[in-house]
């Protein structure tokens, strides 16, 4: 799942790095929080954990994504927020689907 | 090509998920409900002479009781926190704010302060209305603001009618309007698994 068949999200103007469904409900996940376990996004997206992990690593290579591991006990947890160039580009996104909307139905 | 409604849709719906996700889970309504009702009956039987009890013990005792429950509630929740919301976080400064003021008016009317002891039921009742319709608007519960309506409906009996009956019917009040809504709300935490354990 790391884009969508037959995607023109660059021509569309959309940001292809959000664009991927996988990487598209993580980050609209992210902007509505403060943090989330790794667990919760894999949980709530319906995710394995190494697809995931790797969508999650290009959000993070791309600084849309911090990543912050700790220890429960024994147990390693992984917290993700959005950085600031990441809500930006999510705003971004959102803002260009809503224009498209307005302008032209569904898309299709 | 993208379908910009249908994206639109999966994300204010994963974002309102994510939202209610951080959401009261109902353990604080349900240990300060019942702390309160406790030290009002308490009160009632002491001032009726049933108990031969000091109430600012029982207060000091059921507020220190309170307080280190909350703290521990709300460190532990923090830890657990599978995710964590702006919204959660106001939750509870709204709350720690209310109890705190709701401390020092008790303090004032028990031990003799600028409190009148007969102004204290609704007092109490109208502060807690107003931490719970901020509640209902953090958690987009809106039947808290029913909630809230309802405690400033009890507070305004009590502050125009005090007297000794006020006592039952605060602590009456606070197991209908705090300890049922906290059954409620952990019930559906448990039930949806979607709130924090806090």
């Amino acid at each position: 799942m790391s884009g969508r068949p037959g995607s023109t999200a660059p021509a569309q103007g959309l940001d292809e790095l959000i664009h991927a469904p996988v990487r598209l409900a993580a980050t609209a996940i992210l902007a509505a929080v403060e943090e989330a376990e790794f667990t919760y996004l894999r949980d709530r997206i319906g995710a394995t954990d190494g697809n995931l992990g790797t969508h999650l690593r290009r959000l993070e290579d791309a600084g849309y994504v911090r990543a912050v591991k700790s220890f429960e006990g024994r147990k390693p947890i992984t917290r993700y927020s959005l950085t600031r160039d990441g809500r930006a580009a999510f705003r971004r996104y959102v803002d260009r689907l809503e224009t498209m909307l307005s302008a032209g139905g569904d898309g299709r | 090509m993208p379908d910009p409604r249908e994206d639109l849709t999966t994300i204010r719906r994963l974002m309102e998920e994510s939202q209610a996700a951080a959401g009261e889970d109902g353990r604080h309504f349900l240990l300060w409900g019942t702390l309160t009702a406790a030290g009002l009956l308490g009160t009632y039987a002491a001032v009726t002479g049933t108990l031969p009890l000091d109430p600012r013990w029982l207060w000091g005792l059921l507020l220190a009781v309170g307080w280190i429950g909350s703290f521990w509630l709300g460190y532990r929740g923090h830890r657990l926190a599978r995710v964590r919301t702006l919204g959660r976080r106001l939750l509870a400064v709204v709350w720690i704010a209310a109890g705190v003021t709701l401390s020092l008016i008790a303090a004032a009317g028990l031990f003799g302060g600028a409190v009148s002891p007969r102004a204290l039921s609704g007092l109490v009742s109208v502060v807690i209305a107003g931490a719970f319709l901020v509640s209902a608007v953090l958690t987009g519960h809106r039947w808290l603001g029913g909630v809230a309506a309802a405690w400033w409906l009890g507070g305004a009996v009590m502050l125009f009618l005090p007297g000794l009956y006020t006592l039952p019917l605060l602590a009456a009040m606070t197991i209908a309007l705090e300890v049922v809504p906290g059954v409620v709300l952990y019930r559906r935490s448990r039930r949806t698994g979607l709130p924090q354990p806090a």
